[in-house]
């Protein structure tokens, strides 16, 4: 009988190297596809380096003190014939310290991490050649306007260059909205009263949509959001009337 | 299974009460209420869950017309509502209701009269947010927050009856939450310190305070949308000097806290659980304690969270990104506790001690998810997007699905003096858990790939197979659900007799019959610790060992 709970120890063990095995091969898989979607911009770039830092942190921690609670559940669990009542313990004054001091630690590290690529994840070019867009939304669409030369983009589509320091001003004509463009830029809410900035450089060229992410009313599903960015020779030979 | 080794319960030769259809209107018994209360809360569970699968099948696929967008928009709306406002918040009342008087040894509440009006508030409340399906032009449909400007344009008069309807269940729990505290601070029985309360009734006392600090908040937020409404105010209307933010704020200094609200007393009925299924006294009583007030305390400093899109100053972002960080803390040291309480244990897996187990793992995912929406540039990523709907239903949807329900399982054979159907509950907890996750978890990867909340439907393919998943797990999690209910509704008539104490419990619940006569006790046992009924059983144990005298 004695040699029963070491051989369930292994057992258990077994069990959470396999657990563990799984989530550290699926996990990278599920980074790729489930972060900010092959960032297009430097500011998206650098919110998915901090994604993956702080998803690595807090896996870390689910494995642990998941693999803790699952040991705990299947070693501790009751044997038939062993009705003998476990120890009385009641707490651990040097434990529970620990466990309240280690989190704060990790805490502090993330947070000082988060300061340090913070400027490059909220970056609104303060930069002269920046080109700065006044963004309107409205139910259910938003419009676009060059602030130099207070001109829309032929379509509804909104055309940049690529490596140009964009500025967005964005400010609403009736209920909230939000702009997202998930390839680009962190989102920001459409607010009336208010006019709120958002930014990226784009670092490719191509088509990325996004939408409103604020509901909005019974058309928010369909408010959607095109950003064409093209490369400095198109947008100087046929779009750079739109800001010159 | 436990034996009662200490002296037969008493109360149980009492005459029962009568039972006739006016004896429950008329009630003031609050275990009487208390049922009443779970059987309302858990017909708006039903109520809601029914909105979330119709959510979940318009989904199903890109470009889906099951609904409207104008439906849908009144679904979202009352599903959220209606499990916020009309289940969660409510269900820990009804456990309250019940539980809390019998574990400090008291007759009932402080004010049975005043706890019977707060019940049919609830009840109140809940019909005239509902009478908007039958008149004014439909429900709300501005989603559960309801941010003006767009709560302000809605046309018909759902939006107020939902106000109003709001301020109703206001009302009931406001009146609820003074009853609690004076409950628990003058009612306990001889012995039963502060430092010797039942978690449970501990969580109560702090969800009681929490809503009478956060309530007058969302009251006023509320009569100022129906003054804006209805009266030509412009508290709301940037055009007029108004601001658009100001209900946001408010809003949020409400509902921030009251996810503690409901969450608090969930992590109470773990507390409960987890000791007697692991025949051990809990791990750091007082850092359960503790940590329970800090959480309410921070609780109430991290509501721009919520709001990391609006346009902050930096310092703020700052502010309420290090205060919800911190939050982290006392729950992690809730979570470290628990798994000491089970450390080296006889862990005795019953329906209540799976469910919550699964409790704990669950939160710990909402919770870790928490963290990462607390780093505001990656919150300003996801937020508004089906990655938050992941995380919340995580840290919200495992207190209804696994804490009440584990708590349902513990408490139902007290409740009714029977035992659920022991192989179908578990049946039931593997069911759910697996819906469960198979619901939610994808819908982080809706989120991450793009995918807002609140939309009615979606053209980009690569949110498909999440939603697909989604819509797949939550048929599952239904399926667990109505095998919950079809166990109690068939153990009332046919399940086993209980016992006083079916599990070897420790707090005073646990002296009584099962059902509680309807003055709880008629004699108390003496109490010198947390676990009155343990110490009671281990003297009886005590002295059936020893030699007879003489």
């Amino acid at each position: 009988m004695y040699v029963r709970p070491r051989r369930q120890l292994r057992g258990a063990a077994t069990l959470l190297l396999a657990a563990g095995l799984l989530l550290v091969t699926t996990v990278p898989a599920l980074a790729d596809t489930a972060t900010p979607n092959n960032p297009a911009a430097t500011n998206a770039a650098a919110i998915d380096t901090l994604w993956r830092a702080v998803l690595g942190v807090t896996v870390t921690i689910f494995v642990l003190v998941g693999g803790w609670l699952l040991y705990t559940s299947i070693r501790f669990r009751e044997r038939p014939g062993d009705s003998s009542e476990p120890p009385q313990v009641h707490g651990s004054t040097r434990l529970e310290i620990g466990w309240t001091v280690v989190p704060v630690l990790i805490l502090i590290g993330l947070a000082g991490y988060v300061a340090y690529k913070l400027p490059a994840a909220e970056n609104i070019s303060s930069s002269a050649n920046a080109i700065r867009v006044h963004v309107t939304a409205q139910q259910f669409s938003f419009s676009y306007t060059y602030e130099a030369t207070r001109k829309p983009p032929p379509g509804s589509a909104l055309v940049v260059p690529v490596d140009v320091p964009v500025v967005i001003d964005l400010t609403t004509k009736d209920v909230n909205h939000d702009w997202w463009v998930p390839a680009l830029a962190p989102k920001v809410d459409a607010i009336p009263g208010q006019t709120n900035h958002t930014g990226f450089t784009a670092t490719r060229t191509g088509t990325f949509t996004g939408q409103c992410a604020e509901f909005c009313g019974p058309g928010h599903a369909g408010m959607t959001i095109t950003v064409q960015v093209v490369s400095t020779a198109a947008w100087n030979s046929k779009y750079g009337s739109l800001h010159n | 299974m436990a034996t009662e080794a200490y002296p037969a319960p008493h109360g149980a030769a009492a005459s029962r009460p009568s039972t006739g259809l006016w004896s429950w209107i008329s009630t003031v018994d609050h275990k009487r209420i208390g049922i009443l209360y779970l059987l309302t809360t858990f017909f708006f569970f039903l109520v809601g869950g029914v909105f979330a699968l119709v959510i979940r099948l318009q989904l199903e696929s890109p470009g889906n017309t099951l609904v409207s967008a104008e439906q849908y928009d009144q679904i979202m709306t009352m599903h959220g509502t209606t499990m916020i406002f009309l289940f969660v918040v409510p269900v820990m009342a009804a456990f309250g209701n019940y539980l809390v008087p019998l574990q400090i040894g008291a007759r009932d509440m402080a004010f049975p009269r005043l706890n019977a009006l707060s019940y049919w508030l609830l009840l109140f409340g809940g019909i005239v947010m509902y009478s908007s399906f039958v008149w004014g032009g439909g429900p709300a449909d501005a989603g559960w927050t309801s941010y003006p400007p767009l709560s302000e344009l809605a046309p018909g008069h759902g939006q107020d009856l939902w106000i109003v309807g709001l301020h109703i269940l206001g009302i009931s729990s406001l009146i609820g939450a003074v009853n609690f505290i004076c409950t628990i601070h003058n009612m306990r029985a001889p012995g039963m310190r502060l430092s010797r309360l039942p978690l449970f009734t501990w969580t109560i006392d702090i969800y009681s305070i929490m809503i009478l600090a956060a309530g007058p908040v969302l009251a006023a937020a509320l009569t100022m949308l129906l003054l804006d409404r209805n009266y030509g105010t412009h508290f709301y209307q940037a055009a007029h000097n108004g601001n658009v933010l100001l209900y946001q704020h408010l809003f949020w200094f409400y509902s921030h806290p009251v996810v503690y609200v409901m969450a608090l007393p969930g992590f109470g009925m773990i507390s409960e659980i987890l000791p007697v299924f692991s025949r051990k006294p809990l791990f750091g009583y007082k850092a359960l304690v503790y940590s329970t007030v800090a959480i309410a305390f921070l609780g109430f400093l991290v509501w721009g969270h919520h709001m990391f899109a609006v346009g902050f100053s930096e310092p703020l972002q700052w502010w309420f990104m290090l205060a919800s960080m911190a939050i982290a803390v006392p729950t992690g040291v809730k979570i470290f506790n628990w798994i000491g309480t089970m450390w080296m244990g006889r862990l005795r897996f019953e329906p209540p001690m799976l469910f919550a187990v699964g409790f704990i793992g669950l939160f710990l995912i909402g919770g870790l998810s928490g963290i990462m929406l607390a780093v505001y540039p990656i919150d300003q990523y996801v937020t508004d997007s089906y990655f938050v709907v992941a995380h919340f239903h995580y840290v919200l949807g495992t207190v209804p699905v696994f804490a009440v329900m584990g708590g349902l399982h513990f408490w139902y054979p007290k409740m009714t003096g029977r035992m659920l159907d022991r192989s179908l509950a578990i049946k039931s907890f593997w069911t759910m858990f697996i819906g469960f996750n198979l619901t939610f978890f994808p819908m982080h990867g809706a989120g991450l790939s793009g995918m807002p909340r609140r939309v009615v439907t979606y053209t980009n393919h690569d949110f498909t197979i999440y939603n697909q998943l989604s819509t797949l797990g939550s048929m599952v999690l239904g399926a667990g659900v109505l095998m919950v209910i079809w166990n109690c509704l068939s153990s009332l008539r046919h399940g086993r007799v209980a016992p006083a104490d079916p599990w070897g419990g420790y707090s005073l619940e646990w002296y009584t019959s099962s059902p509680p006569p309807a003055h709880n006790f008629d004699d108390l046992p003496p109490i010198h610790s947390e676990r009155p009924v343990y110490d009671l059983r281990r003297a009886a144990a005590a002295a059936a060992q020893a030699p007879p005298e003489g």
